[in-house]
C-alpha cells in the first residue's frame, strides 16, 4: 500500500512542474517602445531549414546578437547540415550526402510592421559533398561565400517572449571547388564506386548540383527566438532610446551651433575683410576727394586772387589815373591860377603904376591947379556955386555914361568870348597881347581926359569915382576869374591850350571895361 | 495481469492530470489525401491533450495499387503535435511521430520484404476549412530503421558490402521521408 501511495506522488509532481512552467510564462510583460536588456541566454535564436529538410539534410542554426539591448541590429550566426551516409550496407545508385557548415553576420532593421525585420548580410562556409543523380557522381570539398538578403516575419509570439517566426532569405555566391567524378560498378554480385577523374583542385566551378547544393541559396527557415519576440528586437534606437536620441539630436545641436557659430564667424571675419576693404577704398576715395578739392579750392582760390589783384591792378590803375587827372587837373588849376594871379598882379601892378602915375601926375596937376584955382578963385567965387550944381548933374551924367559903359564893356565881353571861341585856333594870345595895349593906351587916353576932366572938377568925386573903378574891376577881376574856371572845366577834357585864351579875353574886356 | 491493470490506471491518471488545463477536448478524424490518390486507405484520429499539442495515430494499407502491381505496405504512425498558435488544430504545427510498416515491393528485377521502423519530425499547417473541417498540409523527415529481405529476380545473390548476402534478410537505416500529406479532417466534438 506504501508503495502505490509513493506512485502516485510522481505525477502529481510532474503535473505541479507543468503548472508552474505555464504561470511563469504568462508573467512576462510585453513592452516594445522603450529600451530593453536582453539575458544573454535570450540572445540567441535557434532555426532550422525547411529547404535543408525537404532534401533529407538535418540542418541546425545558431544565431547571437552583438549586442544586449533591442535596438542591437547586428548579428553573427552558423549554419550547420549533414545528411552522413547512412546507406552503410550496400552502394546505391543514387547519392546525396553533404556536410556543410556557414558563418554569417546579418544586420536587421524593421520596416513599418512590427512583426517583420529585413536583413542583409554576408556568409562564407565550406561543405564537403558527394552527389550521384546519374551515372557520373561528384565527390569533393567546395568553399563559398556571398551576400545574402532576406525577411524575417514572426509566426507566432508566445506569452513567456520567445517567438517562432519565418526567415525567407536568398544568398547567392560563388564556389570554389576541388571534386572528382566517379562512377557506379556492378561486379561478382557487388557494387563498386571508382573515380573516374582526378581532383579539380580549387578553382570557381558551376557544376549544377553541385553549386545548387553548396550554395545552398534558398532559404525557408523557422526561426525561435529566444526571450523576446522579433517585434522587440532589431529596433531603431532612434525610436526606442529617449536618451539616446537626445544625446544624438543634442550633439546635432551642438554641432550645428557649432556649425552657425563658424559661419557667423565667418562671415563677421568676411564682413570685417569687406569693411575692412571698403573703410580703405572709402578712405582711398576721400583722401583722393580732398585732394581734387584741395587743388580745386587752390585753382579757385589762385583765380580769385588773381580776378582780386586783376580788379586791384585796375583798380590801382584807375586811382592812378583819376590822381593823375586830378593833378593834371590840378595843375591846370594852379596854372591858371598862378596865370590869373600873375596877370592880376601885373595888372594891378599896372594899375598901381598908373594911379601912381596919375596921382603924380593929379599931384602935378592939383598944384597946377591949386596956384591956377587960388588965381581963380577969387575971380570965379561967385559962378562957383552955379558950376557947382551943374557938375553935380555932369558927375550923374558921367556916372549914368559910366553904367552905360561898363554895360557895353559886358557886351563886349560877351562878344569877345564868342569871338574867341570862335577864333581861337587862328589868334594867338601874342597878337592879342599886342593888339591890347594899343586899345587900351586909347581907352586910357579917353579915359584920362575924362577922369582928368572929373578930377579937375571934383577930387571928391574922382575919389568915389576911383573907388567905383576899383570895385568895378574887382567885380569884372571876379567875373573873369569865375568865367574862366567854368570855361575850364568845360574844356578841360578837350583843348588845354584853348583854355588859356578865354582867361586872357575875359581879362582883357575887364581891363578895356576899366 | 493485475500489475498491468495498474500501471494503465496510473498512466490514466498521468493523462487526466496533465489535461487538466485542458479548455475543451476535441477529437477528430482524418485521411490523407495523398495516400488516397496513390490508392493507400488510411484513416487517422487526433485528440487534443493540451492547449497547444494533440496526439494522434493513421492507419494505412495497400496492395497492389494502381502504380506498382507488386507492392503491399500496411502500417500505423502515431504522432504528438505541437501547434504553435493560440489552439491546437489550428495554423504551424511541428510533430514527432512514430512509424511501424510491414511492406512487400517489387520494384525492377528486386523485390524487398522486410518491416520498417522509424521515427521522424514532421512540419505542418493546418487550414480550417469550417467549424469541422479541416485541412492539413504536413511534411516530415526522420530515420527509418529497416529489416529486409532482397530477393533477385533471376535468382542470383546481391552481396552487401561486408559480403553478406541481401536475401538472407539485413538491416540498415536511411534518413527518409516519414511523412508527406495532405489530410483532410473533420472534428467530430
Amino acid at each position: 500500500m506504501n508503495m502505490k501511495g509513493y506512485k502516485l506522488i510522481l505525477p502529481l509532481l510532474l503535473q505541479f512542474f507543468v503548472g508552474v512552467i505555464g504561470a511563469q510564462g504568462q508573467g512576462n510583460l510585453l513592452y516594445y517602445n522603450k529600451v530593453d536588456t536582453m539575458k544573454f541566454q535570450n540572445r540567441f535564436n535557434l532555426k532550422t531549414d525547411a529547404v535543408g529538410w525537404l532534401t533529407l539534410t538535418p540542418n541546425l542554426g545558431l544565431e547571437f546578437s552583438l549586442g544586449n539591448k533591442n535596438w542591437n541590429q547586428w548579428t553573427v550566426g552558423v549554419y550547420g547540415r549533414a545528411n552522413w551516409d547512412v546507406n552503410t550496407r550496400t552502394k546505391s545508385f543514387y547519392v546525396y550526402n553533404i556536410y556543410g557548415g556557414r558563418v554569417e553576420v546579418r544586420r536587421y532593421w524593421h520596416a513599418k510592421i512590427p512583426k517583420r525585420a529585413f536583413y542583409v548580410g554576408l556568409f562564407a562556409g565550406a561543405n564537403s559533398f558527394d552527389i550521384k543523380f546519374g551515372n557520373t557522381g561528384k565527390k569533393g570539398i567546395s568553399f563559398v561565400g556571398g551576400p545574402m538578403v532576406g525577411t524575417v516575419t514572426q509566426l507566432y509570439g508566445y506569452m513567456n517572449g520567445a517567438s517562432l517566426d519565418l526567415d525567407l532569405g536568398i544568398s547567392p555566391g560563388v564556389m570554389f571547388a576541388d571534386m572528382h567524378d566517379y562512377q557506379r560498378f556492378y561486379k561478382d554480385g557487388k557494387y563498386y564506386y571508382s573515380a573516374t577523374s582526378s581532383n579539380t583542385g580549387y578553382k570557381i566551378s558551376f557544376s549544377p548540383w553541385v553549386y545548387a547544393s553548396s550554395i545552398d541559396a534558398v532559404h525557408i527557415s523557422l526561426v525561435y527566438h529566444f526571450g523576446t519576440k522579433l517585434a522587440n528586437r532589431y529596433k531603431n534606437r532612434n525610436l526606442i532610446d529617449n536618451d539616446y536620441r537626445l544625446a544624438v539630436e543634442k550633439e546635432k545641436i551642438r554641432r550645428d551651433s557649432v556649425h552657425t557659430a563658424q559661419v557667423k564667424e565667418k562671415r563677421i571675419h568676411m564682413d570685417s575683410l569687406a569693411k575692412a576693404d571698403y573703410e580703405r577704398r572709402f578712405e582711398e576715395q576721400r583722401l583722393e576727394n580732398e585732394k581734387e578739392y584741395a587743388q580745386d579750392s587752390l585753382r579757385k582760390e589762385n583765380k580769385a586772387l588773381k580776378e582780386k589783384q586783376m580788379i586791384e591792378r585796375e583798380e590801382a590803375k584807375q586811382r592812378a589815373d583819376s590822381l593823375k587827372e586830378v593833378a593834371r587837373q590840378k595843375a591846370i588849376e594852379e596854372k591858371a591860377n598862378a596865370k590869373i594871379t600873375a596877370d592880376s598882379l601885373k595888372l594891378v601892378e599896372k594899375t598901381k603904376q598908373f594911379e601912381e602915375k596919375e596921382r603924380a601926375k593929379l599931384k602935378a596937376d592939383s598944384l597946377k591947379y591949386a596956384a591956377k584955382e587960388r588965381a581963380r578963385e577969387l575971380k570965379e567965387r561967385k559962378a562957383m556955386e552955379r558950376e557947382n550944381a551943374k557938375r553935380a548933374a555932369d558927375s550923374t551924367k558921367v556916372a549914368k555914361e559910366i553904367e552905360k559903359q561898363q554895360k557895353e564893356a559886358d557886351k563886349v565881353k560877351d562878344e569877345n568870348s564868342k569871338s574867341t571861341e570862335e577864333v581861337e585856333q587862328s589868334q594867338t594870345p601874342k597878337t592879342e597881347d599886342s593888339s591890347v595895349p594899343e586899345k587900351e593906351k586909347e581907352n586910357q587916353n579917353t579915359e584920362n581926359s575924362d577922369n582928368a576932366l572929373v578930377d579937375n572938377l571934383i577930387p571928391d568925386s574922382r575919389q568915389l569915382v576911383n573907388e567905383m573903378k576899383r570895385a568895378v574891376i574887382f567885380m569884372a577881376v571876379k567875373e573873369a576869374k569865375e568865367n574862366t574856371l567854368k570855361s575850364l572845366e568845360a574844356s578841360s577834357s578837350s583843348d588845354k591850350g584853348a583854355t588859356q585864351t578865354p582867361t586872357m579875353a575875359t581879362f582883357q574886356t575887364a581891363i578895356e571895361t576899366y | 495481469m493485475k500489475m498491468v491493470t495498474k500501471k494503465i490506471g496510473l498512466l490514466l491518471i498521468l493523462l487526466v492530470g496533465m489535461t487538466t488545463n485542458m479548455q475543451a477536448q476535441t477529437f477528430a478524424v482524418n485521411s490523407n489525401l495523398l495516400f488516397l490518390a496513390s490508392q493507400t486507405y488510411n484513416l487517422g484520429a487526433e485528440i487534443t491533450v493540451g492547449n497547444h499539442t494533440t496526439l494522434g495515430l493513421s492507419v494505412f494499407a495497400n496492395n497492389k495499387p494502381y502504380f506498382l502491381k507488386n507492392m503491399r505496405v500496411v502500417g500505423v504512425q502515431p504522432e504528438f503535435k505541437y501547434y504553435f498558435g493560440g489552439r491546437p488544430l489550428y495554423h504551424h504545427y511541428v510533430g514527432i511521430g512514430l512509424l511501424g510498416a510491414d511492406y512487400s515491393i517489387t520494384l525492377g528485377n528486386r523485390t524487398y520484404d522486410g518491416t520498417a521502423w522509424g521515427g521522424g519530425m514532421t512540419f505542418g499547417y493546418v487550414i480550417p476549412l469550417s467549424k469541422r473541417w479541416n485541412m492539413d498540409f504536413h511534411t516530415g523527415v526522420g530515420v527509418i530503421f529497416s529489416h529486409h529481405k532482397e530477393f533477385m529476380k533471376d535468382e542470383s545473390d546481391l552481396l552487401l558490402n561486408d559480403n553478406t548476402k541481401a536475401k538472407d534478410g539485413f538491416w540498415e537505416y536511411r534518413i527518409l521521408p516519414t511523412n508527406i500529406g495532405v489530410t483532410l479532417s473533420y472534428t467530430i466534438w
